[in-house]
């Protein structure tokens, strides 16, 4: 099995695979580990080669469509298992994964998006919580930087997960249903002018080291120089990992709206789904462990995403307080916010084999140098569409 | 049997077939060998270049509707402004400074020439992924051994500017060496006398070098240079890894040899990757001819 | 007396002088050996120090642990012996043909030789990889040792090495009754040694040091080589600059030991085709 190399994946799923071997003494399973691009670049070469592919994989969903490239899909049609399953599985969730009426995979998590501030810092800056709306969030962010001097926030030139929360907040996808490229709606260019705005407006700043994957964005957060971030649940762990002494000073809130473009107070991004390979010779037993996985997979004592499983969200895990978040029960605001989610007409990344390119022109050729202030935002957008456009050839 | 063996030895006719066929068959495995991975897929780029194919399935003809959206593509110019620029700093700054390295490896007074050698070459063997990886140990912002030791706070990697020359930097680590490993075997084969001769007659040292020695090594000059050429042509690794793969900020170090991969083997669209490779060594080697016309009529 | 002192003072600046350059190049090497001897909270603390204040093996340890180097080292190593070794077949066949027999392909092979050899590789890549993927042999060592193999450099570089072999010796064992394989496998061959180490060399270093085709057709990592591997250090989550050079270190070192042994034929192995053309 493949997963991708953040820390966590690898050593989560040998512990869980340990559970399930109790059950199932007689298979085995190895899960290696690759960096993220690498990843998803090995497994679609190795999908279109039709050899070199393990039995399970776990793509990221921004990546994923990079697997559903060449004549004939590589990986297992789940259609019917899951049907059969009967996993409360969240459908709006599950479309990201559906290519031409065929469910290649199941994703493992929902990860309705938080803002995480310093409640500390904004306590001394005297700015009010829970901020509701974007509007408030710049006025808190102009209220920040004239007493502490503090940006609010740090913004990605070289991955997207700033960029993707507000996108679908927004509604804006890059692609329609009919794989049309969308990026240049009305949504998109109001999505992206906030973003830019909160850089032009001095109260965010371009991140330090491009991503949140590099050690110095977290070096600026750690130096207490900005203050806050939003981002998926599982923030909440990058957060514990990259900032540990900052332990009791963070508090998480719903993500502020902009009705009426946005009018729902959470978002998502990131997730994977696990996808069984068509190289693979045991089909039948990489399926039972996904089941596995999705129905009974005991739940660890501190989550950070809410389980693709409807079922479940009763769990009393939810319900406990979180020391790093100095005592706040995250797990119950991520349950309301999972519920949102669940309404239909929520907005979700449009599937298309396209979207990992997308992503690639987008933040290359839109977000870095609008963040930098190399163009307007609108400019950059604009260019990203006609490249986008271009590349898939439309 | 054995009477058939030697009645065949012995003949004169069969003799001289034996003599015609040896070659071929001493030839055979590498000719099919160099037709099957060199010599075919060489051809087979030239006719998916004009093929819409993505993926391994058959492509559909297209004529040149790749290589025209090649030059609607601002990356494309991006790329091969980037490969030229590399090419260009080869050409000014690798090879004379190659050059100067040989020149000195060569005087007669250097001590300890073959650890010198050594030295020198470690890097050219070294392999651009090694060249890479002490890149960024150099080059890192905050930890990097440039900024650390000299006090400074350069971007070298996250500027769009920067990161190509600091690229180079890593490429002329490298290459230096290597091409003044071929300058070397050039003025070794230069007569001494000849030097001397110029020296009695009163050419100082610069006078020598112009005179005499670039005009007696160009044939070897013209080999580094289509080298340096054809080589840029071709830079992947050290940007590829520098940039993870992205190009860099504002596309800053991405190459044609990167952009072709990219579309390749990260959007599967070979048609478009078969016209930017064969763009890209054509336009290298119209630069080679070019350059060694230039090189030739200059004395 | 004059002139003594001219020589004497150029020849100091020189000896000088290339030490320094020398030393410049030699840099990067002794950071990276430094580097790699540093535990990771060293590496990203300030101010950095060039000599580790604390030496630990722990880097060394931890790219054979936490990733698989022990299995990357071994593939490169068959990869590149078995591309070395096939390389040098092909190329001492091949250029004994070109050397000793009149064939009639052989002016227009040359011209495609010649053409080839200088040729940027990603002309052939993309069919080459659909060609692998055909025969089946896509995430194989075999894909990275037997297509490639047929060198054009090599077979030119045999060529010339075996032209300057006495012709003489070959015609009195032809006389002797000698085969044309027997000539060329008991004479031929162990006259051409120093040229078969040399290009040797040159094929062995071609392999061990290639990316860009390995990346492409090697998925799984129990077939990854060395340089692959050392890409995957690059886009890890955390950044270990502290592997990354213990790494570079143990890919150098077979690279170290052919140049302080077998410098001379290196050389020659480079720059052969250089100086005769």
């Amino acid at each position: 099995m493949w997963v991708t190399a953040d820390g966590t994946s690898k050593a989560g799923f040998e512990k869980y695979f340990s559970e399930y071997q109790k059950l199932h003494p007689n298979i085995s399973l190895t899960v290696e580990e690759f960096p993220f691009t690498d990843l998803h670049d090995k497994l679609s070469v190795a999908l279109l080669a039709g050899t070199g592919a393990p039995d399970l994989a776990l793509p990221e969903i921004s990546r994923f469509s990079l697997l559903l490239k060449g004549s004939t899909v590589g990986l297992v049609d789940l259609t019917d298992r899951i049907a059969a399953a009967n996993m409360n599985l969240v459908s709006s969730l599950q479309n990201n994964y559906t290519y031409q009426g065929h469910v290649y995979g199941v994703q493992t998590d929902l990860n309705p998006v938080q803002l995480y501030y310093r409640s500390d810092i904004f306590k001394q800056a005297g700015i009010q919580t829970p901020i509701a709306t974007w509007a408030d969030y710049i006025k808190a962010g102009q209220l920040l930087k004239s007493k502490t001097g503090k940006s609010m926030i740090a913004i990605e030139t070289t991955d997207y997960d700033v960029w993707t929360p507000i996108m679908l907040q927004y509604g804006c996808n890059f692609f329609d249903t009919t794989g049309q490229v969308a990026l240049g709606s009305d949504q998109c260019h109001k999505a992206f002018r906030l973003l830019v705005s909160l850089v032009q407006d001095k109260i965010a700043i371009p991140a330090p080291g491009g991503d949140q994957y590099n050690p110095t964005f977290w070096g600026a957060y750690g130096k207490g120089d900005v203050a806050s971030i939003w981002g998926a649940s599982w923030m909440l762990s990058i957060l514990e990992g990259f900032v540990p002494d900052l332990k009791g000073k963070w508090t998480a809130q719903p993500l502020p709206t902009a009705p009426p473009d946005a009018t729902i107070d959470t978002s998502t991004v990131g997730g994977n789904a696990l996808v069984i390979t068509n190289q693979s010779k045991n089909v039948d037993v990489a399926w039972d462990f996904i089941r596995w996985i999705v129905l009974e997979k005991p739940l660890p004592d501190q989550v950070y995403a809410v389980p693709n499983n409807t079922a479940r969200w009763t769990d009393p895990v939810f319900q406990k307080p979180n020391d790093y978040l100095g005592g706040q029960v995250i797990g119950q605001l991520w349950l309301n916010q999972a519920n949102e989610l669940l309404q239909p007409g929520t907005p979700y990344l449009n599937p298309d084999p396209n979207n990992t390119t997308a992503y690639d022109v987008f933040t290359r050729t839109a977000l870095a140098p609008a963040i930098n202030g190399d163009k307007t935002a609108d400019q950059a957008l604009d260019e990203a569409v006609a490249e986008l456009k271009s590349t898939v050839g439309q | 049997m054995k009477t058939l063996v030697r009645l065949r030895a012995s003949g004169p006719q069969p003799a001289r077939l034996k003599r015609a066929i040896w070659p071929y068959l001493f030839l055979a495995p590498f000719l099919v060998l160099f037709a099957v991975f060199l010599l075919y897929p060489v051809v087979s780029t030239a006719v998916i270049s004009l093929e819409k194919k993505e993926g391994l399935g058959p492509g559909t003809f297209v004529g040149l509707a790749n290589y025209e959206a090649l030059l609607r593509d601002p990356r494309f110019f991006i790329a091969v402004r980037n490969s030229i620029a590399f090419t260009i700093l080869g050409l000014c700054i690798t090879v004379p400074a190659a050059f100067l390295l040989a020149l000195g490896l060569n005087a007669q007074r250097l001590r300890g020439k073959s650890v010198f050698r050594l030295l020198f070459f470690l890097p050219a063997a070294a392999s651009s992924v090694i060249g890479a990886m002490i890149g960024y140990v150099f080059f890192d912002r905050q930890y990097g051994f440039i900024n650390t030791q000299a006090g400074i706070d350069v971007p070298w990697l996250s500027s769009a500017v920067l990161i190509l020359p600091t690229i180079y930097v890593v490429i002329f680590w490298k290459y230096v060496g290597y091409q003044a490993l071929y300058f070397l075997a050039g003025l070794q084969t230069i007569d001494r006398e000849i030097i001397d001769a110029a020296l009695v007659d009163g050419a100082n040292g610069f006078q020598v070098v112009r005179y005499v020695l670039i005009p007696l090594i160009k044939p070897i000059l013209l080999v580094v240079v289509v080298l340096v050429i054809l080589g840029s042509a071709q830079i992947f690794a050290e940007p590829f890894l520098l940039t993870r793969g992205t190009g860099g900020p504002g596309q800053g170090a991405l190459t044609v040899a990167m952009m072709m991969w990219e579309a390749a083997f990260r959007q599967f669209r070979f048609g478009y990757a078969a016209a930017i490779a064969m763009v890209s060594v054509f336009g290298a080697i119209l630069a080679s001819i070019v350059a060694v016309r230039v090189l030739r009529s200059d004395t | 007396m004059r002139r003594a002192v001219g020589r004497v003072l150029p020849s100091l600046t020189l000896n000088s002088g290339m030490t320094i350059l020398a030393l410049l190049a030699l840099v990067p090497f002794g950071v990276a050996l430094s580097w790699s001897f540093k535990p990771l909270a060293e590496i990203f603390r300030l101010p950095v120090s060039l000599i580790p204040q604390e030496v630990s093996l722990q880097n060394y340890s931890d790219i054979f642990t936490q990733h698989h180097f022990e299995v990357f080292f071994r593939n490169s190593m068959i990869a590149a012996v078995g591309y070395t070794a096939l390389g040098l077949l092909w190329c001492a066949m091949g250029g004994w043909a070109l050397s000793q027999y009149k064939t009639r392909i052989q002016g227009p092979l040359f011209v495609l030789l010649f053409l080839v050899i200088g040729l940027p590789f990603q002309v052939l890549i993309v069919p080459a990889f659909g060609l692998i993927v055909q025969i089946g042999l896509a995430n194989s060592l075999i894909a990275i040792i037997v297509p490639f193999s047929a060198s054009a450099y090599g077979i030119l570089f045999m060529r010339q090495y075996m032209r300057s072999l006495p012709v003489e010796v070959f015609e009195s064992a032809r006389i002797d009754g000698a085969g044309e394989f027997r000539i060329w496998w008991s004479l031929a061959l162990p006259m051409s040694l120093p040229g078969l180490a040399a290009l040797g060399i040159f094929l062995f270093l071609d392999s061990w040091n290639d990316f860009l085709w390995p990346l492409i057709v090697l998925t799984t990592s129990d077939n990854l080589t060395y340089p692959l591997g050392m890409n995957l250090l690059v886009g890890l989550f955390h950044v270990e600059y502290g592997q990354m050079m213990a790494a570079s270190m143990l890919a150098l070192l077979p690279v170290a030991i052919i140049l302080i042994f077998m410098q001379r034929q290196f050389i020659a192995g480079i720059t052969a085709g250089a100086v005769k053309r």
